[in-house]
């Protein structure tokens, strides 16, 4: 609508906050598709890109060699992780097979799964003293998942400024322990 | 002028330079090696083989020249795995563990190789050594990947060719056929290459084209070529075609049945090094070729190549000639059947092909197919008289009966 009033030589009607920051946006995404779109804004099919590629590399079979040299490096490095992770995998596999022949009991604690949803023995007793929206809210956190404190950082401060006297809610397992962000 | 001076000069090698970056399809070009004269103009001093060399010097694009190394490197490492995995293989001595090692060995072979910028421009350029599996790698990849063989299964299932005479056909070589022309300079002739399912003027094919077969395995196989034309008969009209005045080339309804061959030879032996771009020798051919010749009234007729493995790859099969002098009627459903044809081995052993029909090559129909159409021309009618020397037929639609008696002179009554 406004395209077709701007494109008549027209004044454009204003527009509201909304509709600018709509319009920032689409600049920022989708730069060319103001005026005169030679590209597909999903990035399917680009036709610059042949003529871009042939002002920078001359030469076809370079550029060829400089994709498979580019394609080869990923592969090594996706094979280094992925070897890695399988050596670790196998120690790992390796461990608790033997532990497994040499104590079951011990076994079944290191493979037993932590139900989230639930209180482990050893935090029985400090959930005892609380009560009421303390206790709901410890009850609330799921083990292991990230806290419920965790935000991203942001440009500005907080309007209520910076909390000293924040402390962490008690947590048994300890792994997330982004709980010294208030 | 000034853009001239400004533009850096890089020297084009590659003599057929049309447009970067568009998909090349593997090089036709190398096949005018079998025909008498090329088209191609070669440099004059070629006495030594053509040599891969740089495109860019050293220096001019650091990233070129950290490309090169990495991949340099990377070939060396493989290379020297490979050496140790030979030593591995002579001393293993479970037969399990040595097709484990060879399987192993074979697609690092391929690794070690396939990055490598002269294997790439020999691709291009055409010169390359099918006894090292890169290139054969590369060769069956391109056939497959690049475009050919898709146009080729869609032109074969389109213009149905593929359940009117054999059930299906899952291609593990790729056929070509060509043909010579005589160029306006009639000492000189020049070859093209017949796209599936492409028209051929009957004057094209009053010689017998050239069949060339690339195929993918080292060991020599034996296969049979036959080409021949399909028609249909209507089996509840009981008509048929070459001697009656209805032709239905579309029909799904009917029963098909090609009723003439024009080429049929068992007993070609194949492999990847010798038969890429190598003629197929025909010249113990069951007959001699007769051209083809679409009967004036008929819709285009559909001329289909068939290359297929025999059930044994050294064991030569016995062909009466006399079984095959009578062209018309030949079943090839039935020579198929008697000769256990197309089947070729284990699929599963084949890396290029896809895996959904892997298992079906070893049991199904594997092999080489093409097809070209030809529909009447006056050069039919040459041919009729010179070659075949029989009167030509003509087809039309039956004549409707005369309702108005004769009466329908004027157009007023």
């Amino acid at each position: 609508m406004a395209a077709a009033a701007a494109s008549k030589g027209r004044k454009r009607p204003a527009l509201t906050p909304a509709q600018l920051k709509d319009e920032a946006m689409k600049r920022l995404l989708y730069p060319r598709l103001l005026g005169k779109p030679r590209i597909n804004p999903t990035g399917i099919h680009r036709r610059e890109v042949n003529r871009a590629l042939r002002r920078v590399m001359r030469s076809a079979e370079a550029h060829e060699t400089i994709e498979r040299a580019w394609q080869l490096h990923k592969r090594q490095i996706r094979e280094e992780r992925a070897q890695d992770l399988k050596l670790k995998h196998d120690s790992m596999k390796n461990a608790m097979d033997k532990l497994k022949k040499l104590d079951r009991r011990l076994y079944d604690i290191a493979v037993a799964k932590v139900d989230p949803r639930g209180i482990l023995p050893d935090d029985a007793e400090d959930l005892k003293p609380l009560k009421g929206p303390a206790r709901r809210f410890w009850l609330s956190r799921v083990q292991g998942l990230f806290p419920r404190e965790m935000w991203i950082p942001t440009d500005t401060p907080r309007k209520n400024g910076w909390s000293y006297e924040w402390k962490a809610p008690p947590s048994s397992t300890g792994s997330s322990k982004s709980a010294e962000t208030p | 002028m000034q853009n001239a001076a400004k533009r850096r000069v890089v020297p084009s090698r590659n003599l057929q330079a049309k447009s970067y970056f568009q998909p090349r399809f593997l090089s036709t070009e190398a096949v005018a090696e079998t025909s008498s004269t090329s088209s191609l103009p070669l440099p004059s001093s070629s006495k030594t083989p053509r040599q891969w060399t740089r495109p860019i010097a050293n220096g001019v694009i650091k990233a070129y020249d950290e490309a090169l190394a990495l991949i340099r490197h990377d070939s060396n490492v493989k290379m020297r795995e490979v050496q140790r995995l030979r030593k591995e293989l002579e001393m293993a001595t479970e037969a399990s563990q040595k097709l484990e090692i060879e399987a192993r060995l074979q697609k690092l072979k391929i690794e070690s190789q396939i990055n490598l910028p002269e294997v790439r421009w020999g691709m291009k350029e055409g010169l390359m050594d099918l006894s090292n599996p890169v290139y054969r790698h590369l060769l069956e990849k391109s056939w497959r990947k690049d475009g050919r063989l898709d146009m080729l299964m869609e032109r074969i299932h389109q213009m149905h060719v593929i359940p009117d005479v054999i059930p299906t056909i899952y291609p593990t070589v790729d056929l070509r056929v060509i043909l010579d022309r005589k160029n306006w300079k009639a000492s000189d002739t020049t070859w093209f290459e017949a796209g599936p399912g492409e028209f051929l003027d009957p004057k094209r094919t009053r010689v017998r084209p050239r069949f060339q077969a690339t195929v993918f395995h080292l060991e020599p196989r034996l296969y049979t070529l036959m080409t021949y034309l399909i028609s249909r008969i209507k089996v509840s009209r009981r008509i048929y075609t070459c001697s009656s005045s209805y032709f239905y080339p579309h029909s799904t309804t009917g029963y098909a049945q090609a009723t003439k061959y024009f080429v049929y030879r068992p007993n070609i032996s194949l492999d990847a090094v010798s038969s890429h771009q190598a003629n197929i020798s025909l010249d113990d051919a069951i007959a001699s070729w007769i051209p083809p010749h679409p009967q004036n009234g008929t819709p285009y007729h559909r001329y289909v190549t068939l290359l297929l493995p025999q059930s044994s790859a050294t064991t030569p099969i016995e062909i009466d000639a006399r079984d095959y002098s009578e062209r018309l009627g030949f079943d090839v459903r039935q020579v198929i059947e008697k000769y256990g044809l197309g089947k070729q081995g284990d699929g599963s052993k084949m890396r290029m092909v896809p895996r959904t029909y892997a298992d079906r090559i070893g049991t199904g129909m594997s092999g080489g197919i093409h097809m070209w159409r030809a529909v009447w021309d006056q050069d039919v009618s040459k041919i009729y008289q010179k070659v075949l020397k029989l009167p030509e037929p003509r087809y039309g639609s039956p004549p409707k009966p005369d309702r108005y008696g004769g009466r329908r002179d004027s157009k007023y009554y």
